[in-house]
């Protein structure tokens, strides 16, 4: 197991596509799947991520970087200086900023967060879609999705009449 | 675009994930979607999965609605219920009805659940459906009564949820008087879902009966329950009037005395105390006969902790909101009252007639004379044909939750199995013979 620093230890991950990325066990443990893997020691050497490519699974380590909880020598340096409010403030902008990515790369996120199984990042993934279900047409959420709508035009009548109660 | 069709990027997984964080009209909703979202929300995994989200308030739980419930009896056809959603701006039916045992009837709303009970036989099972998805099932048998052959004896069916345990409970409430004065209250309880099966008992005295036509209500992990002061056999001697409290999740039981005096009600008749949901509180409709006809809405806040023994100050407990006068000599009786937290529209039913009354803009400062003008609005209702019930509900929430989850497998009752044996033995009797 390869050690950076002094009491840090390293996780391999491994994308399907080849790629390898090595971080810190507590940023990789962001990840309730992966955090079980270590917990349940199966993961000596490298862990394969399936289904997520290195474009995707960089992105997701770059959240979990980012919202590690602050512990230890540097942490403790960092929350003398910033307030917590400040702090949260500043994960804020950032994810803002994090999420300002296509449609196709934040399906993908959603997939990767709900397989890594990492809370934040799923929230923060499915909120504009869910913001844009709640408070949009039908035909307006086909467009967001760029979902077909694939019934015949009598079973979509049929089935907008029996969920009409929930149409407001 | 033909030639380059935009990569499939929804699966079933993510829409799945993004699902299972909205509220259940939104779910209903995305149906219409595609085949692909309707799919996905049919899945009986994704329906559990769902209403545990729910339960775990992951997502900012939803309003309460208001929920039209009607039951149509017809000679030569089941009996059934449908429902309908009112508190929207556009009112819809819901696309199920379910048929309901004959001699049933609608007993209480515990979220997205409805609770029906038949009328008058206490260990008939009872039946719990899901008006979304029109899912139906029975649940555990009631215990044996305790007394045999008490005339007198009534009940009352509840289902209750509390949001602490995240269990749900079947609570039955068997009343028999033991003298004028005093009546036994039995409760039965069965947490309902873990496949046990076993129901606590404990039984208590109160010094007044419940009353017949109030059903439990359900309000933030509490039942309650209204008592006349009328004694069984000299009605006009009277005790003053109670509420039972129940607490689903320790199953303890407190008795809280009612806003106004006793001296207020008709003499002749129970109090004409109607309880429903407000905004996540328990409200009181109660109609004032002495020294004015009056109707008053007074709302309720549980003390946060019991005292073993102590009587509750009243004063502290409920705050009077609305204080209508009414013309005594052509009111009818209150039927029932609900209250839509969407349109913040207090509702309530005089025979025919409906009053509507906009709360929006009213002050929530409380005050004790808290004197409204008269209703916003006096509807005539349309009239009810003879095979036909309805009742409007208020504290719903609409969920996925299958009824199902919560019944045990199906085992036998004893009456059926007594059935089986018997058509046995009588296909073997007519086979000798031949």
């Amino acid at each position: 197991m390869a050690t950076r620093e002094a009491g840090k230890k390293m996780i391999m991950l491994k994308s399907p596509d080849g790629m390898e990325f090595e971080v810190e066990e507590a940023v990789a443990m962001e990840s309730q799947t992966i955090r079980k893997m270590i917990e349940d020691d199966c993961a000596d050497t490298a862990i394969l991520i399936p289904n997520i490519n290195s474009k995707i699974l960089s992105r997701v380590i770059e959240y979990c970087n980012k919202h590690v909880p602050t512990t230890g020598a540097t942490g403790a340096a960092a929350s003398d200086t910033v307030a917590p409010a400040a702090l949260a403030e500043d994960l804020k902008i950032w994810d803002a900023e994090f999420i300002k990515v296509n449609r196709a790369t934040r399906f993908d996120l959603i997939q990767a967060a709900s397989y890594l199984n990492i809370k934040g990042l799923l929230d923060l993934t499915s909120q504009t879609t869910i913001d844009t279900i709640s408070d949009n047409s039908l035909e307006e959420i086909r467009s967001f999705l760029s979902t077909k709508n694939d019934y015949l035009p009598e079973e979509e009548q049929t089935i907008r009449r029996e969920n009409q109660w929930a149409f407001q | 675009m033909r030639g380059q069709p935009a990569p499939p990027r929804e699966c079933a997984d993510t829409t799945r994930e993004i699902l299972l964080k909205l509220p259940t009209r939104d779910v209903t909703r995305c149906c219409c979607v595609s085949r692909l979202w309707r799919d996905v929300v049919a899945d009986p995994t994704f329906r559990r999965l769902h209403a545990e989200a729910e339960a775990e308030a992951d997502h900012v739980a939803a309003a309460p609605e208001a929920l039209l419930v009607t039951e149509t009896r017809e000679h030569g056809r089941s009996d059934e219920a449908s429902f309908s959603c009112i508190s929207s701006s556009k009112p819809a039916s819901m696309p199920h009805s379910i048929v309901i045992p004959s001699g049933y009837g609608l007993s209480n709303v515990c979220n997205g659940l409805l609770c029906f009970a038949h009328n008058t036989a206490p260990m008939a099972p009872v039946l719990i459906c899901n008006p979304v998805t029109g899912e139906t099932a029975t649940l555990p048998k009631p215990p044996p009564r305790w007394h045999k052959n008490d005339p007198t004896e009534y009940h009352h069916i509840a289902l209750g949820f509390s949001p602490s345990t995240k269990e749900y409970k079947l609570f039955r409430f068997s009343v028999s008087s033991n003298s004028d004065y005093e009546t036994v209250i039995q409760q039965s309880v069965c947490t309902l879902g873990g496949g046990r099966d076993r129901w606590r008992r404990q039984s208590y005295i109160s010094m007044c009966p419940l009353l017949h036509n109030s059903p439990p209500v359900l309000v933030d992990g509490k039942l309650y329950l209204m008592t006349s002061g009328r004694g069984h056999q000299q009605p006009r001697n009277r005790n003053s009037s109670e509420m039972l409290v129940v607490d689903v999740a320790t199953e303890e039981y407190h008795m809280h005395h009612l806003p106004v005096e006793d001296k207020g009600y008709y003499p002749d008749f129970d109090p004409q105390v109607k309880a429903f949901e407000m905004s996540g509180r328990l409200c009181l409709a109660v109609d004032i006969y002495h020294p004015h006809r009056k109707l008053q809405f007074w709302v309720f806040s549980p003390p946060a902790q019991y005292q073993r023994g102590e009587c509750d100050n009243k004063k502290l407990c409920w705050d009077l909101r609305h204080n209508f006068y009414t013309d005594g000599n052509r009111c009818s009786t209150l039927t029932s009252v609900c209250f839509d937290d969407g349109e913040k529209m207090l509702c309530f039913r005089r025979g025919d007639i409906l009053f509507k009354h906009d709360t929006r803009g009213c002050s929530l400062e409380l005050s004790p004379e808290a004197d409204c003008e008269q209703c916003h609005q006096r509807l005539e209702l349309p009239p009810t044909p003879s095979n036909c019930k309805w009742n409007v509900l208020g504290g719903y929430r609409p969920s996925l939750l299958s009824p199902l989850t919560l019944a045990t497998p199906l085992s036998l009752s004893y009456a059926e199995a007594e059935r089986q044996q018997f058509k046995h033995k009588l296909l073997l009797t007519l086979r000798r013979h031949e």
